[in-house]
């Protein structure tokens, strides 16, 4: 229910962006975000860094809209977790606290490249792992087809069997 | 390689991973685990919804068990899980605080005199920024926390009675700790 509320309050904004790009253009000159469903309506503080809030926003999950980063989703939550990174811009904090602040609270599930761990050592590790086997693999049968022309080598007693056969063969066929 | 091997192997090899896949499918992918298990529930403090009431912290719950319920009157999963809060408010054996998570009071107040009333205090979030502190993420949530300000377990999405005979109930057995 949350995710079909989501794709409708996108679908909102996208007929609004699409209707009136007037409003749009306004909007960059206020420097404030309004939502067209009259979602909580934030207006940054003048002096906040744009490309730092985009930049921090884009790497933390929308819990509500699994599948969009904070930074494209318009939920509620999102919204709040949006004015949460400009209020701890504000207080000087740095990414790396911002997003740990995230992490203390979500989860490093928030984080959308999560840093390398003993619990996802398996993700991270196992691609190159299965292409490391893989290789392995290749090789061995290469070196085992390499091998097989030595072994079809016949030696002189199966050589003898072999010709009494079809000799046998041939001379019942007249 | 035995030749029957050969061929039976990457059968089972598919089968393991069809295993996998089915087990994989199972979960929910909303629930997240929660990072605050067995950690301090965080602090706050915040009006209470009835006026005239002092504010409601989670110091002043030292001592006991208590449910922390994330609700509010937008969110339809609440009217689901709104009769179990109730028969466990009448059993009167663990407190039950509600956040009314950014909820107009007015809202809140008139939903519960609709339905019925299962909390002890209710805490008004109105800007959602307690629920920031303890990883709301959907409405409702249930945390149950025991008498020394630990969370022991989050619960995501409606409670019932399972919920209160698996989560609750031992600790109450335990005397809270």
């Amino acid at each position: 229910m949350r995710r079909s509320l989501c794709r409708f309050t996108l679908a909102a904004l996208l007929t609004a962006a699409a209707l009136a790009p007037g409003l749009l253009s306004a909007e960059d000159g206020s420097r404030a975000q309004t939502a067209a469903d009259g979602a909580p309506t934030s207006v940054l503080p003048a002096g906040t860094d744009l490309e730092r809030l985009r930049a921090i926003a884009a790497d933390l999950r929308c819990l509500v809209c699994q599948n969009q980063s904070i930074a494209d989703s318009h939920a509620g939550l999102a919204i709040d977790l949006r004015n949460q990174v400009v209020k701890l811009m504000g207080q000087g904090k740095t990414d790396n606290e911002i997003k740990q602040y995230m992490v203390d609270r979500y989860g490093e599930f928030v984080l959308y490249d999560p840093p390398f761990s003993a619990s996802n050592a398996v993700l991270w590790l196992g691609p190159f792992l299965l292409a490391l086997a893989g290789v392995w693999l290749a090789r061995r049968a290469i070196a085992a087809r390499a091998l097989a022309p030595a072994d079809a080598a016949l030696s002189a007693n199966e050589r003898e069997a072999l010709e009494t056969r079809y000799r046998k063969a041939t001379s019942d066929e007249t | 390689m035995p030749n029957s091997l050969r061929v039976i192997l990457p059968l089972l090899v598919l089968a393991a991973l069809a295993v996998v896949f089915v087990i994989g499918l199972q979960g929910d992918p909303r629930k997240l685990p929660s990072v605050f298990i067995d950690k301090p529930a965080p602090a706050f403090s915040l009006p209470d919804l009835a006026q005239g009431q002092p504010v409601v912290t989670p110091e002043s719950l030292r001592g006991q068990v208590w449910l922390l319920n994330v609700f509010a009157s937008w969110c339809g999963a609440c009217v689901t899980e709104h009769p179990h809060l109730l028969a466990l408010a009448a059993q009167n054996r663990v407190a039950v605080v509600g956040l009314a998570y950014k909820d107009e009071p007015a809202d809140t107040q008139a939903w519960l005199e609709a339905r019925g009333n299962p909390y002890g205090r209710i805490a008004v979030d109105r800007d959602g920024l307690v629920g920031i502190d303890y990883g709301v993420y959907g409405v409702p949530e249930t945390f149950v926390i025991d008498g020394k300000g630990v969370i022991r377990y989050k619960h995501v999405g409606p409670v019932d009675g399972d919920f209160f005979r698996q989560h609750v109930e031992p600790l109450l057995a335990a005397g809270g700790r």
